[in-house]
């Protein structure tokens, strides 16, 4: 106790209890009528767009399959979830299921104070082993102190599939007189946004970027990044292996790059893209604000409901390597609560929104399921090329993941720093050091033990 | 026009202006509310209807019913036992003489410059400790605790504004200090009670960063917490459901001020300043 | 000198007893109207056990918690003095400091500078309608910070009223994204500062220009003073009491303020809005860094005693009034 703790001038905290595990006999799948009325406390870590209206419509479907279970879902916006996840998970009354995000900022964290439930048995049970691939069931392995990402017990599992590419909208596109199929490599794309910028007006931007969360302009840059570094280079950066580092002369032209964007006026006038955050800048492009939008396949159905058939999709055409690369991995995972008090129906809920069943509404909002098993297709043209977009990333092995996973205060730095470089305070060598000292710092922590 | 009278209209010109400037972000909110949701406002757009769409849609989406539940709550608890406590003590101080009479009232004073961010990290972790974050409690007692250094200093004042020769007589009918406190000094107090009630309400009411540690169930949460996390949710899609949010989290303390106006203001700083 | 405005007037009824009764055989007692000690302290009891437990207990342990490096969860780690090295050292947390600084300007200055001249204008002017114009200029104060926050951050927006107005009179060349801009996000929270803080100084400053006699003015008038001279000779030396309450109050806001920060920009873009109460939050509560955090603390609560002690002293010289 921190009182007690402070009378005998001890240190503060205390060690946290190790989570018991339940043997697989126990599980249980189903038969969750005879518990009586029941509420399911849920929280989700994406309350716009797709994700938001895909939870809604499962959650229904769920409760209509058990009449009694009630499922009060709150909707958080991501970037200040990432900050309030752990909060509320240690919260007298956390909710049985939450997001929470990979890396070292919230779910290590979760792990390393036996926050959450690790879930094998719960895998073995549904057969998640089989439905998700390694690569993405790795996103969300543990070891038991939080250490070491990638290996180790299972503690999450998540929606979709969600990557970073172009949304376009076509009808600018037309009138300026770009073919989307005409671009095959990065250069081709850069020359095209010479052209958008001539055609559009001065006080539009081409590029639709809303970087006031801090987090847009990295999705951004990932895929420009794509252009010249390889993907497991990234990967093997974000799980800390030892001689990793991101200072590399491919990070630095990248960084050079997306800064001569903005002096070109590419990204619109002065600053205005801090002054908004992602959701803002989707809800405008959709509103026809920009030719392009580059960022993740969450806000397709923003895109979709506000440009109707102009709205396209497709990945950044490939660098020299010829590989397409991008920002991308599966969606936040959910976890379940140590303080749960069930369990069991929380699991179900889970399996329920990620599982197979879950692939119809995942679609309808033009998401890709992380499960391979589901058997949806698209039904409409910008679900399609978000899919395909997707599938070529997977197939190329081009997924970087997000570099902000790399440090409890990597999303931070380097989304400051990405806001000082736009703006052109700091050049992108200074960008890179301070990436990286954070990186080398944490790298250390981990290693003390 | 003689000089007096351009003197007077330059005045209200001027009043004029403030008066605007004050106002403006008000009611720019305001109509902002009064919107449709679908309506691509820009700038300062008068809306076409006054509907209460918004407001009723704010209203349930954001569960302000219950976050006004517990503002009030908390508002009204802190408000209460602080002057419950502040009057006896400012009556100490005030009325009595005591050793160490100065030394503790400097104490108090610091009181009235203590920010939040100093405490909030232990009471947080203690509260952790005994199982109280999330609750009531973790936001009355503190704020209780940092509104009795403004309470005790406001009833100070008062009491050493009655004349001595009361606190005498009552004496000498031999009443106790508690007979005198009652009987004679309350009645007389209550403008300044109530004053006071009023301010500490409105101050617990607006509290933020204490909330926004402590409360991290949907169920306790204040207004100023709930409106603050809704409009993060929502304000990118839907800048008039927010406005209306707002709207709706600041309009009791601003009806409770229009009706008050008078003893709130001409109470408010003629006490504190006489010391 | 106790002034009575405000206080409200004492029955007839005890000042006829006060003044008229025959005092009977009393014990002496050397202090007067004096209970006997003990029963004060009964008095003060309570609200200084609810006081000290919940103000001063948890700031020495804000104090302890700084000499560790503890994420909150797990067990922390004794650290020294490294906290504060890093307070001194670090850019980012030096620079927050300026920032809350640079926010008195905007907080306590201009706001005191408006209160006087409006107040001034007020008590000269012969303007009738001052408890409206009083009420009215006193709004902001009232309305939840979260609340100003969204309403200004509306008003900032790039396509919102503030950016229409430029546009209207043609300085669209100025119009911007207000709050995502480096150099203009502080100044432009700091005018937020400005907006609530005005109302609050032009009230003290009217309930303090009252109390000063009007045997001054004539005073000063019979000298030959204009209305200028009168103001720097009479009113302001007379109020001040009042403008060192009102430097005190609105300075310590301009170093606490989390609210609005938060709520608007949550410190960016970069961290030019960075402030140290934000701080404190991030790192105690985001950033698993309490021990750093409560360093910051310690800190911004010295300065903040610091600062109200020298504002008293040079300014209201006469604190025994």
């Amino acid at each position: 106790m921190l009182i007690g703790a402070a009378g005998c001038g001890g240190t503060p905290g205390e060690e946290k209890q190790s989570t018991a595990e339940k043997p697989a006999a126990d599980v249980q799948t189903d038969g969750f009528e005879k518990l009586g009325p029941v509420t399911l406390n849920v929280i989700s870590g994406e309350g716009s767009g797709g994700p938001r209206e895909a939870i809604k419509k499962l959650t229904e479907q769920f409760e209509a399959k058990y009449p009694n279970v009630t499922v009060k879902v709150g909707f958080r916006d991501t970037a200040s979830w990432f900050k309030q996840a752990k909060l509320v998970a240690a919260s007298e009354n956390p909710p049985e299921v939450f997001a929470g995000n990979q890396g070292f900022q919230v779910d290590g964290e979760l792990v390393k104070a036996g926050l959450i439930l690790p879930l094998d048995e719960y895998a073995k049970a549904y057969g998640w082993n089989d439905s998700f691939t390694e690569e993405t069931l790795q996103q969300f392995k543990w070891s038991e102190d939080g250490k070491t990402f990638g290996e180790g017990k299972l503690w999450g599992v998540a929606q979709s599939g969600q990557s970073t590419g172009v949304f376009a909208n076509m009808a600018k596109l037309r009138a300026a007189g770009v073919d989307p199929d005409s671009l095959k490599t990065f250069d081709d794309f850069d020359a095209a946004l010479a052209k958008l910028r001539e055609q559009l007006p001065e006080d539009e931007p081409v590029i639709a970027l809303g970087n006031k969360d801090q987090y847009g302009a990295i999705h951004m840059w990932g895929m420009v990044q794509g252009a010249y570094t390889p993907a497991q280079e990234m990967r093997d950066w974000i799980f800390h292996k030892d001689g990793a580092t991101f200072d590399t002369p491919g990070n630095v032209k990248s960084l050079a790059k997306i800064k001569e964007w903005a002096d070109k006026g590419y990204l619109g006038p002065g600053d205005s893209f801090n002054a908004r955050n992602d959701a803002e800048a989707a809800e405008a492009f959709g509103k026809g604000e920009g030719a392009l939008m580059l960022g993740g396949n969450w806000n397709a159905s923003i895109a979709k409901d506000g440009l109707g058939k102009d709205a396209a999709f497709f990945d950044m055409p490939p660098g020299e390597s010829g590989d397409t690369v991008a920002i991308g991995s599966a969606s936040l995972p959910m976890h379940i609560s140590t303080k749960a008090e069930n369990p069991d129906l929380a699991a179900a809920y889970i399996d329920f929104i990620t599982g197979p069943t879950a692939a119809p509404a995942l679609v309808d909002t033009q998401q890709v399921p992380a499960a391979t098993d589901g058997t949806a297709e698209p039904g409409d043209p910008l679900g399609q090329e978000v899919k395909a977009g997707w599938d070529k990333l997977v197939e190329d092995g081009g997924l970087t993941l997000y570099p902000d996973w790399s440090s409890p205060t990597m999303l931070q730095t380097m989304g400051q720093t990405f806001q000082e470089l736009l703006a052109g305070r700091i050049p992108p060598e200074e960008v890179v050091s301070k990436t990286q000292a954070d990186w080398d710092k944490y790298h250390q922590e981990l290693a003390e033990g | 026009m003689t000089e007096a009278r351009r003197e007077q209209l330059l005045s209200y010109a001027v009043l004029g202006v403030f008066c605007v400037v004050a106002l403006y972000p008000i009611l720019s909110i305001v109509f902002l509310a009064f919107h449709e949701r679908s309506d691509l406002v820009t700038g300062f757009a008068l809306p076409d209807s006054l509907s209460l769409d918004t407001f009723r849609d704010a209203w349930e989406l954001g569960g302000f019913d219950r976050g006004l539940l517990n503002s009030f709550i908390v508002a009204a608890t802190v408000s209460i036992v602080t002057a419950a406590l502040s009057t006896l003590a400012g009556y100490a101080f005030g009325a009595m003489r005591f050793r160490g009479s100065s030394a503790l009232f400097y104490l108090l004073l610091i009181g009235l410059i203590f920010p939040y961010e100093a405490t909030v990290i232990p009471l947080y972790y203690v509260f952790k400790d005994y199982g109280l974050t999330d609750s009531y409690w973790a936001l009355i007692l503190p704020q209780i605790g940092l509104s009795i250094p403004f309470g005790t200093f406001w009833m100070r004042a008062f009491f050493r504004s009655t004349p001595g020769s009361l606190v005498e007589a009552s004496r000498l009918d031999g009443a106790s200090s508690f007979v005198t406190l009652w009987r004679v000094l309350l009645p007389q107090a209550w403008p300044a009670i109530t004053t006071m009630i009023v301010l500490v309400f409105m101050w617990t009411w607006n509290e933020f960063l204490l909330a926004l540690i402590m409360i991290q169930s949907d169920e306790l949460r204040t207004a100023p917490l709930g409106l603050a996390l809704f409009a993060g949710a929502t304000r990118s899609q839907d800048p008039t459901l927010t406005a209306a949010a707002a709207v709706l989290v600041a309009l009791p303390i601003v009806i409770v001020y229009i009706f008050l106006q008078r003893s709130f203001i001409r109470g408010m700083f003629s006490g504190a300043v006489k010391e | 000198m106790a002034s009575r405005v405000g206080a409200p007037a004492p029955p007839a009824r005890a000042q006829r007893a006060g003044g008229a009764v025959e005092l009977p055989q009393l014990r002496v007692r050397s202090r007067a109207p004096g209970e006997p000690r003990r029963v004060a302290y009964l008095y003060l009891a309570p609200a200084f056990l609810f006081y000290v437990v919940f103000a001063f207990v948890p700031l020495a342990y804000t104090a302890w918690l700084s000499f560790f490096d503890w994420d909150g969860l797990t067990v922390g780690t004794w650290t020294g003095l490294d906290n504060y090295d890093a307070i001194l050292s670090d850019p980012g947390i030096r620079d927050s400091f300026v920032h809350a600084f640079e926010l008195i300007v905007f907080y306590a200055l201009l706001p005191v500078v408006l209160g006087l001249v409006l107040a001034a204008v007020i008590a000269n002017g012969r303007v009738r309608g001052v408890t409206f114009f009083r009420a009215v200029l006193f709004l902001p104060q009232t309305i939840a910070t979260v609340v100003v926050a969204i309403a200004w951050v509306w008003i900032y927006a790039p396509r919102g009223p503030l950016n229409e107005v430029l546009d209207a009179v043609g300085l669209d060349a100025v119009s911007r994204g207000w709050l995502g801009d480096f150099t203009y996000a502080l100044p432009a929270l700091g005018l937020v500062g400005t907006w609530v803080m005005f109302g609050l100084c032009l009230v003290l400053f009217l309930a303090g220009m009252q109390k000063i006699p009007q045997t001054l003015y004539e005073a000063a008038r019979v000298d030959g003073a204009g209305r200028v001279r009168e103001f720097f000779a009479v009113t302001l030396p007379g109020l001040r009491g009042e403008l060192a309450v009102a430097l005190t109050l609105t300075t310590i806001m301009a170093l606490r303020t989390f609210d609005l920060i938060y709520v608007s920009t949550a410190g960016g873009p970069g961290t030019s809005t960075t402030v140290p109460s934000v701080l404190v939050y991030q790192n105690a509560f985001v950033n698993g860094r309490v021990g750093l955090a409560a360093a910051v603390a310690v800190v911004l609560t010295a300065l903040i005693f610091a600062v109200a002690f020298a504002i008293t002293r040079l300014v209201d010289r006469d604190p025994g009034r």
